[in-house]
């Protein structure tokens, strides 16, 4: 996944845009120093808001952690955490750290009624190796607007302080590690747990709590922290809705600090839709007081296209829209746009509406605008120039032109069409600061080159040198995997190429038939493989469901970045049966069956939970025939991705965003070839469940 | 963790350094986000204070005004702390777009705020009173239609009332007029929005109207016809 230093200043403008920031809505829990709903080092049984985004920090004397969490609906919310134990050798010589990655998985059974608590019950590092396992159910009350009790009952660590017994049996040990460790939920001591949340003030708020984890590991085993006391207490402090801080008095003898970073990604930090306003929908005269503006006779004009085009061009151009091709006759036009910079779709459609109605002659009434992606057509969009004259300043004007356009799909470039006027064959370049973290706190900085050479429609030659500047990454330990090391010699590709040539690639997109996209590319695909990429993609302009193959031939490349194959003499064919389906409501599914980089035969299956304005927030699991010994640690390959807009966090408008992928461990199992552009992801934009859900921007 | 300090130290020194190249797929965020700023300032506008009352627009007396040779229209939004004058961009039959330079778009429809262009979160369209509606004391329903914070566009109904408080003569840049205030009140179960009217003949010569969230309520005096 791309990264880029960009990210950090999403977050600097995230503390600047604040004041601009929409109040906090009703009470919802707050998180604790786990990065998960509760108490301090407790949870509770309350949620966060739908969809909160929200990241954590904490420091407890050698113990720190890190936190994403999300709130994927209204009851169920993950989180996905780095923990480091400093001093690890304290008492048991061996690594001065130790380091372990978790995945919580939190459901809301009941909200809070007028008597009934709200009731939540969680799995805590449900699938690690059991270092911070836990399983709990916990209820909350409030009482007046102040104050809030929570009570509740934990296993596993939360089990280990004030036990009372094990209603369920015994706690067997892990394994294998890296699964849903099934076997051990709800299994041993449990122990009770409460604590109160007062909040003194509009910013300030009291917590206290009384503890039911022991830190055997931490205290007994590891002699890292002492636990004198079951008693935890502190103070926070949240001044707008972005960012909270919190200091306690930890187990009697340390003090912990911790950092929320809470992000709605409903709500643009910069506040609504930036960018200037659109020029105004011109006119045509009345047919009956002006008939001759309505003549026909300018198509016989051989001057007429290239003027109009050019005229075009310089509108479009204030809203960074290229034109691909033009195509008239007395009655419709069709214009074929490259949009640049605008996230929504629908926006790039209204400006190039607009810009129509400035430029073509009265008797054009029908407009045909067709989105091209690498120099493919995405869809086409018919509306009628009355209909945008009419409907300009009608009330809900959005939904009523909707209802009047049509979305079908793009067809050949019309054979009349003028063609590119420079846009073919062009040379772009870039120079960018550029983040890439492996996770949240790892990761080097650097530069990246990158160039790309559109030969002609749907031929791009492009690449991309990356240099790096500053790093916190190392070595490691070499990897161990008995699969062929497709990824896990990943570290030894950051440390010897440096620079690197991470792409090199000419892609081929067609459209070989309605509703069908096609796409090869060819040359070094990522920083890790190179060969042949082809891919075939079915998706109706209007259907929720889109049908995929894709089959690649690959060899592995050398660690040192540059074009070589002779340190590992691997080559695979790897190949995909891939079925999308968008779920409405924001939430889109894929499933992909095949063969994976180490020869390994599965499954992929994804969700994703996407934003009208671009946010996305995403799992996956791949499972395989690669035993979860083989695999490592963490038993089968599964993460989190998550998309950041650069326009949601500082307003300007670019399609440009920040993604990340996490993963709680990597092994060389269920891996795929990391080819850019590949279909789907491209043309969604501009079908209709690209194009509704922030269809009112077609008016922005 | 000292480690990852620094790097997060650098990541920041990096960042500054501007992107180059030709490929102009979006400005650097940076660079960009300060101009954007600069943007959404209306031209001639003043960033307004705490002060209740904002700032005169400029030091700029009627008879500049009228020498200009075209209407003008003050607009004053308090929550975006501009001050501006407006002119018009663009008419179709009785609806008046006016703009501040193009960055940002009001259309009122006789005088009554309908949509707005380039203030965050826009109004996007709205169904409105009719003057007559306005001086007639009517009782009608009335919609905004906004784009939200998350981009989906919403609507709110309100029932309303307009009522005449009384005649009033009111001042606009140096030049009185007669008016009649009337005030629109309109209500839905969670909410509540009261817009005024000063009406000089068949014109509405000053309002103060809700527009969105976001943006508030933006007053309007017609300074120039």
């Amino acid at each position: 996944m791309h990264s880029s230093s960009r990210f950090l200043l999403a977050f600097l403008a995230a503390s600047t845009a604040l004041s601009v920031a929409p109040a906090f809505a009703e009470s919802t829990g707050t998180l604790n120093i786990n990065g998960a709903t509760g108490l301090i080092d407790m949870p509770s049984g309350e949620a966060q808001k739908d969809a909160t985004f929200s990241f954590s920090t904490s420091v407890v004397g050698p113990i720190s952690r890190t936190t994403l969490s999300f709130q994927m609906s209204e009851r169920l919310s993950g989180s996905f955490r780095f923990q480091t134990w400093r001093d690890w050798d304290t008492i048991i010589p061996g690594d001065a750290k130790e380091s372990d990655r978790s995945i919580d998985l939190r459901y809301q059974v009941l909200k809070e009624g007028r008597i009934r608590p709200a009731l939540t019950i969680g799995l805590q590092d449900m699938t690690g190796q059991g270092l911070f396992a836990s399983e709990y159910i916990a209820a909350t009350k409030s009482f007046g607007d102040r104050l809030k009790v929570t009570a509740g009952l934990g296993w596993g660590r939360l089990g280990s302080y004030g036990s009372i017994g094990a209603p369920f049996g015994n706690r067997p040990a892990v394994s294998p590690k890296g699964t849903p460790n099934v076997d051990q939920w709800f299994r041993g001591d449990a122990a009770p747990f409460a604590g109160v949340e007062y909040r003194i003030s509009d910013t300030w708020t009291f917590k206290g709590e009384y503890s039911s984890d022991a830190y055997v590991l931490e205290d007994d085993t590891r002699g890292l922290i002492e636990r004198d006391s079951p008693f935890n207490f502190g103070f926070e402090y949240q001044k707008n809705p972005n960012m909270r801080f919190g200091v306690y008095s930890l187990y009697g003898s340390e003090v912990g600090l911790t950092f929320h970073l809470i992000l709605d990604p409903k709500n643009r930090l910069a506040g609504g839709v930036t960018g200037p306003a659109p020029a105004p929908v011109k006119a045509r005269p009345a047919r009956s007081v002006d008939p001759e503006a309505y003549d026909a006779g300018w198509v016989t004009q051989p001057d007429a296209g290239p003027i109009l085009r050019k005229n075009l061009a310089k509108r479009l151009a204030a809203d960074g829209i290229a034109i691909e091709d033009l195509a008239y006759t007395a009655t419709t036009v069709q214009i074929r746009i490259r949009n640049g910079r605008i996230d929504a779709g629908s926006q790039a459609i209204g400006r190039t509406a607009r810009a129509l109605s400035h430029v073509m002659p009265a008797s054009v009434e029908v407009f045909e605008i067709v989105p091209v992606v690498n120099g493919i057509g995405a869809s086409k969009i018919t509306i009628r120039r009355s209909d945008l004259e009419g409907l300009e300043y009608s009330a809900d004007n959005a939904t009523l032109l909707r209802q009047r356009i049509t979305v079908t799909d793009a067809g050949p470039t019309p054979a009349y069409s003028l063609g590119d006027e420079g846009l073919y064959p062009k040379f772009t370049w870039s120079l960018r600061p550029t983040l890439r973290l492996s996770e949240p706190s790892k990761g080097d900085i650097g530069l990246r080159l990158s160039a790309n050479y559109d030969i002609a429609p749907g031929f791009v030659l492009s690449g991309s040198i990356y240099k790096q500047l500053a790093s916190n990454t190392d070595l490691g330990s070499p990897s161990t995997s008995p699969l062929q090391h497709v990824r896990t010699d990943g570290s030894r590709y950051t440390e010897f190429g440096d620079p690197a040539l991470e792409r090199l690639t000419l892609a081929w997109y067609a459209r070989p038939a309605p509703d069908v996209y096609s796409r090869v590319t060819v040359g070094y695909l990522e920083r890790m493989h190179a060969g042949v990429s082809g891919e075939l993609l079915w998706k109706p302009v209007d259907s929720q469901l889109a049908l995929g193959a894709e089959l690649n031939y690959t060899r592995q490349r050398d660690t040192d970045g540059g074009l070589g194959f002779n340190e590992y003499d691997y080559d695979v064919v790897t190949g995909y049966l891939s079925a999308y389906y968008d779920f409405g409501n924001g939430f889109l599914g894929q499933l992909d069956v095949g063969k994976y980089l180490a020869g390994d035969v599965g499954a992929t299956i994804s969700v994703d939970r996407v934003f009208a304005n671009g946010w996305k927030v995403g799992a996956f699991a791949t499972v395989t025939d690669v035993s979860a010994a083989d695999f490592g640690e963490s038993g089968f390959d599964k993460g989190i991705r998550f998309t950041i807009p650069f326009t949601w966090a500082l307003g300007t408008e670019t399609r440009r965003g920040f993604s990340m992928t996490l993963r709680p461990g990597s092994g060389d199992g269920g891996a795929r070839v990391d080819v850019a552009g590949r279909l789907y992801e491209s043309i969604r934009d501009y079908h209709t469940d690209g194009l509704d859900p922030d269809w009112g921007r077609v008016w922005r | 963790m000292r480690i990852s300090a620094r790097l997060v130290a650098v990541a920041a020194a990096v960042s500054l350094l501007a992107a180059c190249g030709n490929d102009k797929g979006g400005a650097n965020p940076v660079v960009a986000a300060v101009g954007q700023m600069a943007k959404a300032a209306l031209p001639k506008g003043k960033k307004g204070g705490t002060a209740p009352t904002a700032e005169p627009a400029a030091p700029v007396g009627r008879a500049e005004l009228e020498a200009y040779g075209k209407p003008v229209l003050r607009i004053r939004a308090k929550a975006l702390g501009q001050d501006a004058f407006l002119t018009i961009l663009d008419t179709k039959d009785n609806v008046v777009t006016w703009t501040a330079q193009r960055q940002a778009n009001f259309s009122l429809r006789d005088g009554v705020l309908i949509q707005t262009r380039g203030v965050g979160a826009d109004l996007m369209s709205a169904q409105v009173p009719t003057l007559a509606q306005l001086k007639g004391g009517a009782s009608y329903g009335r919609i905004y239609y906004f784009l939200g914070a998350d981009d989906v566009g919403t609507r709110r109904t309100y029932d309303c009332t307009a009522a005449t408080v009384g005649q009033e003569t009111i001042e606009i840049v140096g030049k009185s007029h007669a008016t009649t205030h009337v005030t629109e009140t309109c209500t839905r179960p969670n909410g509540k929005v009261t817009n005024d009217y000063w009406i000089e003949g068949n014109m509405i010569r000053k309002s103060r109207q809700w527009a969105s969230n976001l943006a508030g309520y933006l007053e309007f005096e017609k300074v120039i016809d």
